[in-house]
């Protein structure tokens, strides 16, 4: 039987991708998708957590609001979009780099450090 | 049919935040209408419709009730950073005036981002919902990001802007996770549901949920450059120009702490009951904060890496008072932002404006001769770095002392010993750039250039504000008390 930890047992192996992604590779674009695959990490345990709502054992505060499952959605909607403004905007910081460097490497960038 | 219950959309109690969005579109839309659109038009409009905002922001009545179906409350904390971060926002505006002739034509664009990381900040202090607060951090966090890139001739701006926006979406990849998990342990993102039912229960975490609290710290963490996640705050400090400098050390810190105040110990609305399980991460990264924080800015050269340094031990400074997480730690806090905002803005303000011949300010010795032929302007730089220091007299050390006393009351006695060394400790940059302007000889004949009416105005009104808070700290103490003690 597929449950809540299961799910996030998978959110917490894409998240820890992610991480590794970040900073282990070069490429500002790869490093922009691992970014995105954070946020879909933590999207995919907030749908879980809406979907599964059991964990009445250990000592939650579980307040009983019905607008629970909505607020929850409401926040993954909010993320998808934020993550779509963020590509958006890293995408445009990536070019500058690449027209200054004509290179995506992120070691490229080594001017400011001290 | 179940009826439909519309949320209380309260437009009035939102004002400033509106009249701060249309100005913000309005200089947009003046680029677009307008062909040839006038530097001083931008400055003065903005100026206008933040003064507008503050005078909105005053005459509004704090009220605890959340509004737009409980993501935002208009309470006393709201409403008086509302007015800080106008204040902010214009002081930046006029220190940006001059600095934007090296690119007038973005400057419509950079008003607009500057105007919308306000707002930003302005959602973050007035949120009484994760949503909400997520959403504040993300339009402030994305501003900022394209702000530090304006500088589009010189390759340092690209770089500083490449590399504040990975540190930044990495950690906000962080700060929803964190999210994600309290949403999940307590079935509910509103702050003010989940203080309700710590009162009523006391209230425990579960291991998940302490996660939550860890992950947001590291995400926060990133945003307000506490050790050991402030890499990326020296770098961008130095290459962002210097305006947008001065905002991310000022507002999007003091943005990031209400966010921590928020989340973890505003009465009634947060997580204060259950401090036990996430004080001692904020205690270490307290301690570590005001250790690296001070010694780097010990090795610095370059000035505005020096301040960068600086910033962070402030940063240091404010989690200490965050780590007590008492009454008074949060009026300190407070009392500090309004601090910490006039001196770190004037002192990048001076940064700005004491170039000679197109050479800018870059390292401390840059600054030699000041003093012989702009005294007004070094006298004002005096002030600027004796406040940070903490010299009594001046706003800074009224704000060190009631941080210090916070954390005493809360018996952290470590943590406040560490902080007065590592302040002692500070005396020693900051004086080296007052023995700088003072005692070294300028070298060749070049003259610090002319600086505008608008930069001496924006910081003589930083040093008045911090010699007036400085002997008459009661002026803003009562207004902190009334937001404080309501709540």
């Amino acid at each position: 039987m597929i449950g809540l930890y299961h799910y996030l047992i998978l959110s917490g192996v894409l998240f820890s991708l992610g991480v590794m992604g970040v900073l282990l590779r070069r490429n500002a674009l790869i490093i922009l998708m691992s970014v995105e695959l954070m946020l879909n990490a933590a999207n995919l345990a907030i749908v879980a957590f809406v979907r599964y709502p059991l964990f009445s054992d250990a000592g939650v505060i579980g307040t009983q609001d019905y607008f629970a499952a909505g607020n929850g959605m409401a926040m993954v909607f909010l993320i998808m979009t934020v993550a779509a403004a963020e590509v958006g905007v890293g995408l445009a910081i990536v070019i500058n780099l690449f027209r200054q460097k004509k290179s995506v490497n992120i070691e490229a960038a080594h001017l400011l450090k001290g | 049919m179940a009826e439909i219950q519309y949320p209380d959309i309260s437009l009035w109690a939102v004002l400033p935040l509106l009249i701060v969005l249309a100005t913000a579109v309005g200089a947009l839309a003046g680029d677009l209408a307008v062909k040839r659109v006038q530097r001083i038009n931008i400055t003065l409009t903005s100026i206008l419709g933040l003064l507008i905002a503050l005078f909105a922001t005053r005459s509004l009545e704090p009220s605890n009730d959340p509004i737009f179906a409980g993501m935002l409350v208009r309470d006393g904390l709201s409403l008086l950073l509302d007015q800080i971060f106008i204040i902010g926002a214009i002081l930046v505006t006029l220190i940006s005036h001059e600095y934007a002739r090296r690119a007038p034509k973005q400057y419509p664009e950079f008003m607009a981002l500057l105007l919308l990381s306000t707002l930003g900040m302005m959602v973050i202090a007035s949120s009484a919902d994760l949503i909400a607060m997520f959403v504040g951090i993300e339009l402030l966090s994305l501003s900022l990001f394209v702000l530090a890139g304006t500088d589009k001739h010189r390759l340092a701006s690209g770089e500083a802007s490449l590399k504040y926006f990975l540190l930044g979406a990495f950690s906000t990849g962080f700060l929803v996770y964190g999210m994600a998990f309290i949403f999940g342990m307590t079935r509910t993102t509103n702050l003010v549901v989940i203080g309700g039912a710590l009162v009523e229960t006391g209230g425990q975490a579960t291991p998940l949920l302490v996660l939550g609290f860890a992950l947001l710290m590291v995400g926060l963490g990133f945003k307000i450059s506490l050790a050991p996640f402030h890499m990326w705050a020296p770098d961008v400090y130095q290459g962002a120009p210097t305006p947008v400098s001065a905002w991310i050390a000022t507002g999007s810190k003091i943005a990031g702490f209400i966010a921590l105040l928020r989340i973890f110990i505003w009465p009634g609305m947060s997580f204060a009951p259950l401090a036990e399980y996430w004080v001692d991460g904020i205690w270490w990264l307290a301690l570590i904060t005001m250790i690296i924080g001070n010694a780097g800015a010990l090795v610095q050269t370059d000035i505005k890496r020096m301040l960068a340094y600086s910033s962070i031990a402030h940063g240091g400074y404010l989690s200490m008072a965050f780590t007590s997480h008492n009454q008074i730690g949060a009026e300190a806090m407070l009392f500090y932002f309004a601090a910490y905002l006039f001196m770190t803005v004037g002192a990048f303000g001076v940064v700005i404006i004491a170039s000679r011949c197109g050479k800018d300010c870059e390292t401390v010795s840059d600054l030699a001769g000041l003093s012989k032929q702009r005294p007004y302007l070094a006298g004002l730089m005096v002030v600027f770095m004796l406040s940070l220091a903490g010299m009594p007299g001046t706003a800074g050390f009224v704000g060190k002392l009631w941080l210090f006393g916070a954390a005493i009351q809360a018996q952290y006695y470590g943590l406040a010993l560490v902080g007065v060394l590592t302040t002692l400790l500070s005396f020693y940059y900051y004086l080296r750039v007052i023995i700088t302007m003072y005692v070294h000889e300028a070298e060749g004949d070049d003259y610090f250039n002319r600086y505008s009416i608008s930069n001496g105005l924006a910081l003589s009104l930083c040093a008045a504000g911090l010699l007036i808070l400085g002997v008459f700290p009661n002026l803003l103490w009562g207004a902190i008390r009334l937001c404080t003690g309501a709540a």
